[in-house]
This record gives C-alpha cells, structure tokens and sequence, in this order.
C-alpha cells in the first residue's frame, strides 16, 4: 500500500480522556502503543475545551454510599452498585496519580488541602498528552481512523486511516484496538464536540459489536444564543425570561431545562444569572474562564443584563448510551476490541442519566485505564501473530457503496438530512413515539441511499465516515427510544409518561442494514425498583 | 469563530495549525497560517489558547462576521484588552501562574445552602 504502514501492540483510537488514559497504561503495562487521533490530542474533545468536575469520592463508607445512591433514581435504577464501587475505586487512584506523577496543579481548599474534584480542561489534556508521551506511546495527530481490519477469525487486528495533514492513508496493524473516541453530538456545535460524531460506534458495529442504552442520548446543554459554550452548571444561578420581561415559569437548568425547550419551539428565551452572590461571581470567573469567554467578548455582563439562550444538542456525550461492554477490562463482543470513554455505555456506573462532567469524566480515567491494561493483555497473549495475521478490511457505508457512487460530497446532504432529524427539540427532546417512528423511517432511508452511494476521497473519506456514523448513530438512538415505552432517566417519552416496573431492563440494540433492539435483563438485583420515578430532569 | 490572524503578532511557529482539533488552518506561503476550512471551525478557543503570541482572535457567534467587525480590527482587540484574553485567564505563557490553582468555585447547591461543589462542572 502507499502510505504509512505500522504494526503496534495496542492501537487507541481518540485522543481524549479515555484514549490519554488507556494508551499511558497499556504502554505502562510494556505494550508497544499507538494512539490516533482525528484531531490533536491534547485539545480534541469535550473536556479539552470545556473542562469537567470528576466523581471523586474519598474511601469513606458513608460518603461512597451517599455517592453511589444521589444518581440512581436519576438514572432509573440501571446502574450496577459492583460497577460504581470500582469506579470510584479507580478515579480516586487516577486523580492522585494525575496530582502526583502528572503534577496537576490542583487548588487549594479553606483546609488547606487540594481538591481534586474538578479539572480544567486545557491543563489536564496538555498533562495527558505529556504522560502518553511519556510513557513511549506513539502519537498520529490529525490521523482520524476509517475503518477497522479483522483477521478471518473476526478478531479485531488493526485499523486503516487517513493522514489529513501529511495527505496519505495509513494502516496498523495491532495486537488490540481500544475505541476511545467520544460520543456522538451530530455537529451540533457544543463546545469541543463537533469531532464527536460517534465513529467508534459505526466502527464496533462493523466487526459485530453491540450497543447499550442509545435510548439515553438526548441530551441538551444551555449556551448563550449563537454561541458555542454549552457549559451549563452556573446556570443554576439563573433566572429564564420570555422576551416581554416576565419570568419564565418552570424554567431551570436543573428540573426545568425541557421548559427552555418547549419555549424555544415558539420564542426567544433569555437568561440572566441573578441569583450569584458577589462571592459566586468572583468564584465562577475563577473556576471556568471560559463560561465568561461570550459574555466578555460580547460585552454582556450576565450577572445583570438579560441574554438570548439556545439549548444544542449533547446527544451521547452528556447522554449515556455507547458500545456494550462485556467484560471487566471493557472488553467488547468481539475478541481484540476494547471500548472506554463516552464510546462505551456508561450506564454501568449511571444508568439512564448522566448530565456530563463528574462521572462521564469518572468513566473515562477508569475505563481508559481498564481497556488500556485489558488490550495490552489482549495483544500479549497472541505473541508474535499480530505482525502476520492476514487482514480484512470492515468499513461499509461512506467507504464502499453497494451501487452507483454518488457526487463526492454527499456527505453534505446526509449530515443536513440526520440533523433535520436529531437536533430539533420537538423531535428529540420532547419525543413522542409517532414522532421518532416517523424519524427513523426518514433515517432508515437515509441510511440504505448513503449505504448505496456515499462515498468520498482523499481527506473527504473522513467526513463521508462521519456522516454515516451519524446516520447509524441516530437511527440506534430511535429505534431504542422506541422500545422503551415508558419514562425512564433521561429517556422520556411524552405517549408513556410513567415508569414502567416491568421495563426496568437495559436495552441493546445494533445492526446497520438491518437494526434491532432486545431488552437486556440487569445481571445484579434491583435495588429499587419500587421507588417513586425519578424527578425529570438535573442538570450538569 | 475564528476571525483574527494577526500578521504582525504572528511567530510562524505553527502551533495553531498543529492543535487545532478540527483542522482548520494550512501554512500560507509566507508561513502566516491561512484559514483554509474555516466552516470547521467549532469555536473551542484552544488555538488562541496554545498560541505563544497573542495573534489569534475566536469571536464567541459561531457564524462568521462581516469584513468591517470589530472582531477584525486587531487594534480594537488590543485596546479592548481581548486579544491573548484566554490564555491570560487560563494563567498559560511564561512567568504566568496556573489558573487551575485558583479554580475554586461557587457551591452549585440551592441559594443559601452551605454544601460543597466541585470546583468545576461542567
């Protein structure tokens, strides 16, 4: 082949959290390692541009159990109590060790020790990409992957992917694939998410792979009208006005955001955050420069003066659905493939909700560190045949049209047609089972014209990619919210209001050509499932 | 979205061009990096973050603004105090400290409440 041609122990697609975290411990574990990224690791993804509050919790038994239990009425009691503790277990390790070994410079609290509940984007992935560095991994910026490779087992055995800035292909071989590569907001332009568009999760589906909870994807993050700084937990300082000046009754970024969205459908919505203390005020600008980014350059001072909102969509970023997990190194279905991160489903420690931050943030320094270790085991145990495995290439639909070839940017239009149907609020948000039964009939045709036609060269194979992983992401999304005919976290439904006992399972759900959901029985014992249903809504 | 390269500030030293996530920008002949995909760029600010010299400007409206803005005018941006804003507040470039070791942040909890919060949410 023309191009760059590696052969790697573990290859880790992404270059957020989760990827920082499994390449550093599988090259800590003596792999040899890559880590591709479409972007630059270091700065691409949610938290790299937005920064996040970690589900940090000291070894206390009363604080651990206080913490496992505020989410999961929330969640609709899909969490799995083995899951949190490790993963508590595991971030609160991470955290010291990113105090430690990465010299994060956490502040200092009124006790004079450091808090190391929180994180600032910029710093901490500049520090991650260090330790990746660090620990010998190999980094490819601007190198999105394309399409992974099966040996004839069907195990996973490497990837293909393209070079945007050197401008030529690229192929590696590995032992083990870790997909770390983010949820998937549908370029809604939430800040830092428009490299999100849920590729890992079109990848997986190729070599067979399933997914969980894709129900669980509509979430919605408040930002200033036009802008992109979808940061909303100052938010809750907040009061929301229609346009005349009167309150808007109801509204809240925590237990009201659906209010803000049903406004939207007919009029502005303003805000202003006048509820802060001169206190809050000055902690806010210290704690998140960036919230204050719009209104400093706008020059609107938000504490006084009223501003338009927009709600953009999140979709499986602050959602929770992601590839099935089946194992505890994140192992997948499908033998060499490892998932971590908002890829992989984090109902495990969460269930139906999750808000973003705190224990998204959780998921990826612990998943990441499980996939890494749990990939590097992986390719150990082949010894020498990763380097001589013959390959198959998996890629389908933007790749390899099944009929004529349609014009080279026809990625366009099928990002504009799944937008049409993922990002409005009457559609997404506010779901009602006529209306997503009608969406995933357009998407379902969407879907079989890009399988047919869609296809792109050179750098434009990436977005044609793209858009065929928003197609298949958003069609998992409905089909799943479909299944569930009841309310249940963050998967409301407008026809089945209430929580339904008998629907207190997960939902799996995958195919391309043809998809499919099954309900999932939850392997530990419920909990709580007589309890009253879960407030609607809390924002991150 | 990204409005601003400033010729004059600029070092070529490439580093927009290397972390923009959405790759953006493409070296100009000159060196002075060209915004060759600017409908790619999401507004994350991360170029005006990592550049060591002050020479970029990322409007806050993700739509791109006409000629004559003030979001155009690096003397206007200078004076405003807003060209290198970011960088300052995040406490990035040489003798500057951290800002990541003042994050301390508001308690989120209901107006009046005394808990604790994290320091950043997001």
């Amino acid at each position: 082949m023309t191009g760059m041609d590696l052969t790697t122990d573990v290859l880790v697609v992404g270059g957020g959290p989760a990827a920082t975290w499994a390449a550093l411990k599988a090259a800590q574990d003596g792999a040899d390692v890559v880590l591709a990224d479409k972007g630059y690791c270091g700065t691409s993804g949610a938290t790299a541009s937005a920064g996040t509050g970690v589900w940090y919790v000291p070894p206390e038994p009363a604080a651990r159990e206080a913490a496992m239990a505020s989410r999961e009425a929330l969640g609709g009691f899909l969490a799995d109590r083995r899951w949190m503790t490790r993963v508590l277990d595991r971030t609160y390790a991470g955290m010291n060790e990113l105090a430690a070994a990465g010299r994060y410079p956490f502040p200092t609290g009124p006790d004079g020790k450091q808090l190391r509940n929180g994180l600032q984007g910029p710093e901490y992935m500049r520090r991650m990409r260090i330790r990746v560095q660090r620990a010998g991994a190999r980094i490819l910026d601007h190198s999105p992957v394309t399409e992974l490779l099966t040996d004839p087992s069907g195990a996973v055995a490497g990837a293909r992917g393209h070079r945007r800035q050197a401008g030529q292909p690229y192929r590696i071989r590995a032992g083990a694939v870790v997909l770390a590569t983010g949820g998937c907001a549908f370029l809604s332009g939430a800040l830092g998410c428009n490299v999100n568009t849920g590729d890992g999760a079109l990848f997986a589906a190729e070599v067979g792979a399933d997914l969980s909870g894709m129900e669980f994807s509509n979430a919605y993050g408040i930002a200033p009208e036009g802008t992109s700084v979808t940061k909303t937990a100052f938010y809750s300082f907040a009061t929301f006005y229609r346009e005349d000046g009167t309150v808007l009754e109801g509204a809240a970024a925590q237990g009201g955001r659906s209010v803000i969205a049903r406004a939207l459908l007919d009029e502005k919505v303003y805000c202003r955050l006048d509820r802060a203390g001169a206190a809050a005020r000055q902690a806010m600008r210290l704690a998140q420069p960036n919230f204050f980014l719009t209104f400093d350059r706008l020059g609107i001072d938000p504490f006084t003066q009223r501003f338009a909102v927009t709600l953009l969509a999140e979709g499986t970023v602050r959602g929770t659905g992601g590839i099935r997990l089946t194992g505890d190194d994140c192992s997948t279905s499908v033998p060499g493939l490892y998932a971590a991160g908002d890829a992989a489903t984090r109902e495990l420690i969460c269930g139906g909700f999750t808000g973003g931050g705190s224990h998204n943030a959780a998921w990826a320094i612990s998943s990441g560190t499980w996939a890494g270790r749990g990939a590097a085991r992986h390719a150990r145990s082949l010894g020498h045949r990763p380097g001589t495995r013959r390959l198959m290439a998996a890629g389908g639909a933007g790749l390899r049209p099944t009929g004529t070839p349609g014009p080279a940017d026809g990625f366009r239009e099928v990002v504009t047609a799944v937008q049409g149907e993922v990002l409005p609020y009457e559609k997404n948000y506010l779901r009602h089972g006529d209306r997503l039964a009608a969406s995933l009939d357009v998407l379902d045709s969407v879907w079989e014209e890009s399988r047919a036609s869609l296809h792109a060269r050179g750098q434009d194979t990436v977005r044609a990619r793209q858009a065929a992983a928003m197609a298949a992401h958003a069609r998992w999304m409905y089909a799943s919210a479909l299944a569930r005919t009841e309310t249940r976290g963050m998967a409301k439904r407008l026809d089945h209001p209430a929580q339904d006992p008998q629907q207190h399972h997960r939902i799996v759900t995958g195919g391309l050509d043809q998809v499919w959901t099954r309900p999932e029985p939850l392997t530990t014992a419920p909990t709580a499932s007589t309890a009253p249903a879960a407030p609607l809504e809390v924002a991150s | 979205m990204i409005e601003l390269v400033s010729a004059e500030r600029c070092i070529t030293c490439d580093k927009c061009i290397k972390v923009c996530p959405t790759n953006v920008f493409d070296r100009g002949e000159d060196g002075i990096p060209v915004l060759a995909r600017r409908d790619d760029c999401q507004t994350c600010f991360q170029c005006e973050a990592n550049c060591p010299a002050d020479a970029l400007y990322v409007a806050p409206l993700t739509r791109p603004l006409s000629d004559d803005s003030t979001a155009r005018d690096e003397e206007h941006l200078d004076r405003a105090g807003l060209l290198g804003s970011y960088r300052r507040h995040i406490g990035w470039g040489r003798g500057r400290t951290p800002g990541a070791l003042r994050a301390v942040g508001p308690s989120l909890g209901p107006p009046g409440s005394k808990g604790t919060s994290p320091p950043i949410t997001s």
